[in-house]
C-alpha cells in the first residue's frame, strides 16, 4: 500500500509567482511599447480588457474613461479601439484639458464623477456610451454613485468597467460608512440579477412554459433586465449588458 | 443527470474530450458507454469520500460542471472538495445557482453557494489587504521585491469569478504578485 498524498485544500498557503508579462494580446502589447504621454496601469488588466473590447475594434464605439492622468490612457484607448472610435476622457483636473483633440477623436473634459450634471451633459455630448471605463477618484462613493448615475445610460449591449476595486479593502478610500465599498456594492448586485428567481413559485408555474404560453408579462428591476453578467477579476469589475428574456427552461 | 447532456457535450467537445457523468440515480447508468467517449457513475455528491475519490481518479479536471441536487450544502461541499482538482488553467461551473433564493434548497443555515462565492470575492483580493501586503509592495519591480507572497489556495490559483444568471463560472490561472506600472 502506498502513502496517501495530501490533498490539496483551498485554503493552503501558496505562493504568488512573480511573473514579469501578467497578460497578452494587441492591447498589453500597445501598453508595454510606451508612450510619448505616460500610462499608469496594473500589468494583469490587460487580458480582461482585450478579453471584453476586443470586439469594439475598428467601429464606431463610444468609449467613456473616467480619469485621465497623464494622458496616456486614453491614447492608448485610440490606438487600439482606431479612426471611427469616440474617446471622451474626464478628470477632476483642470490640467488634463491640454490633451483635448490630441487626436481628431479625443475629447476631453474637465469635471467632478460624483457632480451628477457633469455625467449627464456628457450623456446629451456624447452618448450612448458602449463603454465606460471607472479609473477616477477610486473611493467607494465614486465608484458607486458613478455606476449608478451612467449604467442605466449606456448601449444595451454595452460594457461598464470599475477599476481598482481593491481599494474597497483600503480604510483611506472608504468615504461612506466603513461596510460602503464597490464590492459590497456589486454582492448586492448579484442578487438583484437573480431578482427573476426570489420567488420559487414563478420557476415552478412559469419558467417552464414555452414564452409564448405565459400570461402577461413580467417587471424586475432595471439592472436586472438589462445585465447579462458580473464578472469578478483581481481588482477589476466588468458588467456585460444585454436585455434579458424571461428565463425558459426546457427538456430537448 | 439525462443521457442527452452527455451525448450534447461529446458531440461539442469533440471524440478526443474524455466526458465523465455522476449521478446518485444508478439508472443513468444506462448512458455508459453511449458514445466511446462516455463514462457513467453512480455516486452521491453529499458524500465527502465520494468527492475525495473522484478528485483521486479523475483530477486534474479540465471542466467541472455541478449540476447535481443543487442544495447549498451539495453546491458548497462540491465546490469546497473537487476546486483544488480543477487544471490550473481549467474552468469551474456550478449551474442553477437561483436555488440559492429557495428554502427549500436551504439545507446549510442561511449559508448558499452565492453567498459562499461572495465570500470568495474577498478571498480573490486578500492580497491586498494590509496585513499580508503594504500597497507600496506592487509598484515596486518584481526583481526588487522581498520574499514571497503566501496566500490561500484559492486566492493563488483564481483569475475570475463570474456571475451570469442562475450560473457562476470559476476561471483558474496560477496568480502572479500583481505589478503596476508607469510606461
Amino acid at each position: 500500500m502506498h502513502a496517501m498524498k495530501p490533498r490539496k485544500q483551498l485554503n493552503d498557503p501558496v505562493t504568488l509567482l512573480k511573473s514579469v508579462r501578467q497578460s497578452s494580446g494587441p492591447l498589453y502589447e500597445l501598453f508595454l511599447r510606451g508612450h510619448d504621454k505616460r500610462i499608469h496601469r496594473w500589468h494583469h488588466y490587460f487580458d480582461a480588457y482585450e478579453r471584453h473590447l476586443s470586439r469594439y475594434r475598428g467601429t464606431p464605439v463610444r468609449m467613456l474613461e473616467i480619469g485621465v492622468q497623464h494622458g496616456g490612457s486614453i491614447g492608448m484607448w485610440a490606438e487600439y479601439l482606431g479612426d471611427r472610435a469616440t474617446l471622451v476622457g474626464v478628470d477632476i483636473d483642470p490640467e488634463v484639458a491640454r490633451f483635448d483633440r490630441s487626436r481628431p477623436n479625443v475629447n476631453i473634459r474637465v469635471g467632478d464623477q460624483r457632480d451628477t450634471d457633469f455625467l449627464r451633459s456628457l450623456e446629451d455630448e456624447f452618448g450612448p456610451f458602449d463603454v465606460i471605463i471607472d479609473d477616477g477618484g477610486h473611493t467607494a462613493l465614486q465608484q458607486i454613485e458613478t455606476f449608478n448615475f451612467l449604467y442605466p445610460g449606456m448601449a444595451e449591449d454595452g460594457v461598464y468597467v470599475c477599476e481598482d476595486t481593491h481599494t474597497s479593502y483600503w480604510d483611506s478610500y472608504k468615504d461612506g460608512d466603513k461596510n460602503v465599498t464597490f464590492l459590497n456594492y456589486v454582492k448586492k448586485m448579484i442578487d438583484v440579477l437573480h431578482a427573476p428567481y426570489h420567488r420559487e413559485a414563478l420557476f415552478l408555474n412559469r419558467y417552464k412554459e414555452p414564452p409564448a404560453d405565459r400570461d402577461g408579462n413580467l417587471q424586475t428591476y432595471r439592472f436586472a433586465a438589462e445585465t447579462h453578467a458580473i464578472l469578478i477579476y483581481d481588482s477589476m469589475v466588468f458588467f456585460e449588458r444585454r436585455r434579458r428574456a424571461e428565463p425558459y427552461a426546457e427538456r430537448r | 443527470m439525462d443521457g442527452g447532456s452527455l451525448l450534447m457535450w461529446s458531440e461539442y467537445l469533440g471524440p478526443d474530450a474524455e466526458i465523465i457523468g455522476v449521478d446518485i440515480d444508478p439508472r443513468t447508468k444506462a448512458f455508459d458507454g453511449l458514445r466511446p467517449n462516455i463514462r457513467v457513475l453512480t455516486a452521491d455528491q453529499s458524500d465527502g469520500d465520494t468527492l475525495r475519490g473522484l478528485s483521486r481518479d479523475f483530477g486534474p479536471i479540465d471542466i467541472l460542471i455541478d449540476d447535481g441536487g443543487h442544495t447549498a450544502r451539495q453546491q458548497i461541499n462540491t465546490f469546497n472538495s473537487m476546486y483544488a482538482s480543477v487544471k490550473e488553467d481549467g474552468v469551474y461551473i456550478c449551474e442553477d445557482t437561483h436555488t440559492s433564493y429557495w428554502p427549500d434548497y436551504q439545507d446549510a443555515g442561511d449559508h448558499t453557494i452565492i453567498k459562499h462565492a461572495k465570500a470568495l470575492i474577498d478571498e480573490m483580493h486578500s492580497i491586498y489587504k494590509p496585513s499580508v501586503a503594504p500597497g507600496s509592495r506592487y509598484s515596486k519591480p518584481l526583481s526588487e521585491r522581498n520574499g514571497d507572497l503566501r496566500v490561500s489556495r484559492f486566492a493563488a490559483s483564481t483569475f475570475s469569478i463570474q456571475f451570469y444568471d442562475s450560473m457562476i463560472v470559476f476561471e483558474k490561472r496560477p496568480r502572479s504578485e500583481p505589478l503596476s506600472e508607469f510606461r
